[in-house]
């Protein structure tokens, strides 16, 4: 690839959309996967019975198995919605530079 | 479905064969069904590998399975290098002997899934590279940065490689009651033969066999636990509770300060990320939209695949922990408490026994040693693209490749034994 071509998709306001709108939907999703990722493990570490707590008075199913599994179903979710987001979005982006590049 | 029905037939023939496994100690008696159904795997298996021999024609077509396969077959592959022996009996074993705590497990391995694909899978996926090596050397100078990368590839290959090998020669003495040695050897020789012959393609292929076979039968056994409590989990969590006291039901002491709790949450999520032959799959697909794609398939797979085995290990509680059967009454003379037979990372082999008989026995231990041998192959094909392409990247042969890598499998095999 030569420098010139280099320049010209980077001075393209087009890909410095992608790149921004990428970037800040990947730090995005990343940080709200951790959040729930981390305040689950430190609340086992800190406060336990607070998942140990039962469901209701005459169930032994701690709350703590639901949320356990919501956080199983919340990792496959936001894999979801970044593939759908990059699949659609940011493809048609991406295809929309490469064409005007080529035209020039 | 052929498959499956002839599976049926063979295993029934099997089992009035063979008879009840007898409760030895060291040893477990030849186990025929498991022994049936696990030949037959790997003739399927070699089907593909012949098949995807024949279809191998360039070292992309080699390592890469010539960028053909489609986003739902690469993450059912993903998904099938991820679920090892170590996810399916290690976690429900967990699960037998801690309760809650083996969800936590869980839990941490998926949670790397989405930071892959957020944050490595699309600029590793846009270099279109091989190997890690290729992605740094991209970027740095080449030959010491090659050298480098490579070596630390090799070297976590043949650590891995080791464990599973040594891990595979005691499953099988456990599962099928042969020689320690000639299980080892049995795995390195298949493990040659896949990779040599097959490539990417194949080992690809027998992933997602694999894959399919191990969710269908954690399948049927979880819902075969659900079906003796009505399909209620309240039911089967009361039960768990009366064998094992209220603590199975609560995070307990697995995590107990900050330090701790943090170091091993992120060993958890980022053990996903460093492993070499997960990351290769992001390359068998078409293009990036299917990469993603393949990553969301597999989150898929493998968070429902944990479910399951959080299920089967609350089964085991309730189905083996009571059942003298499935003791190991040596040892609990001498020790006290409820050690099952061969430790606790074959509850659920123990547990299939109990839902399933012998047949379904023999189809889970197939099921788990094809795990065993599938991901060794996936690792040998990373390790072998590392020496033939990074550290010979100038002379990249097919006949070259072979030659190197059957020398490190020998090695390994040897090391192993």
């Amino acid at each position: 690839m030569n420098k010139e071509l280099v320049d010209k998709i980077k001075n393209n306001p087009d890909y410095q959309e992608l790149v921004s709108k990428r970037t800040s939907f990947a730090i995005k999703l990343s940080i709200s996967v951790l959040v729930v990722y981390f305040t689950f493990i430190l609340t086992i570490a800190f406060n336990p019975s607070v998942l140990g707590a039962p469901l209701s008075s005459d169930s032994v199913t701690t709350i703590g198995i639901p949320i356990g599994v919501a956080v199983i179903i919340f990792a496959f979710i936001t894999t979801g919605i970044y593939t759908k987001r990059a699949n659609g979005e940011f493809d048609d982006l991406a295809n929309k530079i490469k064409k005007s590049v080529k035209e020039d | 479905m052929n498959r499956i029905f002839t599976f049926l037939i063979l295993g029934a023939i099997a089992v009035f064969a063979s008879g009840a496994i007898e409760g030895a100690v060291e040893k477990q008696a030849l186990n025929m069904s498991a022994i049936v159904m696990f030949v037959i795997f790997v003739g399927a298996t070699l089907g593909i590998t012949y098949w995807a021999a024949k279809r191998t024609k360039s070292a992309k077509d080699f390592y890469t399975a010539g960028g053909g396969i489609t986003g739902f077959q690469n993450g059912m592959a993903i998904a099938g290098d991820y679920m090892s022996a170590a996810s399916f009996l290690g976690i429900s074993g967990l699960v037998y002997l801690k309760g809650y705590d083996g969800l936590i497990y869980s839990i941490g391995f998926l949670v790397g899934w989405p930071i892959i694909l957020f944050m490595i899978a699309e600029p590793l996926r846009n270099l279109g590279k091989y190997t890690f090596a290729d992605v740094a050397a991209y970027r740095l100078r080449q030959v010491p940065i090659r050298t480098l990368a490579a070596s630390g590839s090799i070297a976590t290959v043949v650590l891995y490689l080791i464990a599973q090998m040594v891990g595979s020669g005691k499953l099988i003495q456990l599962l099928f009651g042969l020689q320690y040695e000639v299980a080892v050897i049995l795995v390195g020789v298949l493990m040659v033969l896949y990779v040599t012959f097959g490539g990417m393609l194949a080992t690809t292929w027998v992933q997602i066999v694999k894959a399919f076979l191990l969710l269908s039968g954690a399948t049927f056994m979880a819902v075969a636990v659900m079906a003796h409590y009505n399909f209620s989990f309240g039911s089967l969590f009361a039960a768990a509770v009366d064998v094992k006291g209220i603590e199975v039901m609560s995070p307990g002491g697995l995590v107990s300060d900050t330090i701790s709790a943090i170091s091993l949450a992120i060993a958890l999520m980022f053990g996903t990320a460093g492993l070499p032959h997960i990351l290769m799959r992001f390359f068998t697909v078409g293009d990036a939209k299917e990469a993603r794609k393949s990553v969301f398939y597999a989150t898929g797979f493998i968070g429902y695949f944990y479910i399951l085995t959080f299920i089967i290990g609350f089964g085991a509680i309730v189905m083996v922990f009571q059942n003298p059967q499935y003791l190991d009454l040596a040892k609990q003379a001498v020790s006290g408490g409820s050690p099952i037979l061969g430790g606790n990372n074959m509850a659920a082999i123990h547990l299939s026994h109990a839902v399933g008989g012998d047949f379904f026995l023999g189809f889970i231990s197939a099921v788990a040693f094809a795990t065993i041998l599938a991901v060794v192959s996936g690792l040998t094909l990373a390790g072998a693209s590392a020496i033939s392409h990074d550290l010979y990247a100038s002379v990249i042969k097919r006949g070259n490749v072979d030659g190197v890598k059957e020398m490190q499998v020998s090695k390994i095999a040897t090391v192993a034994l």
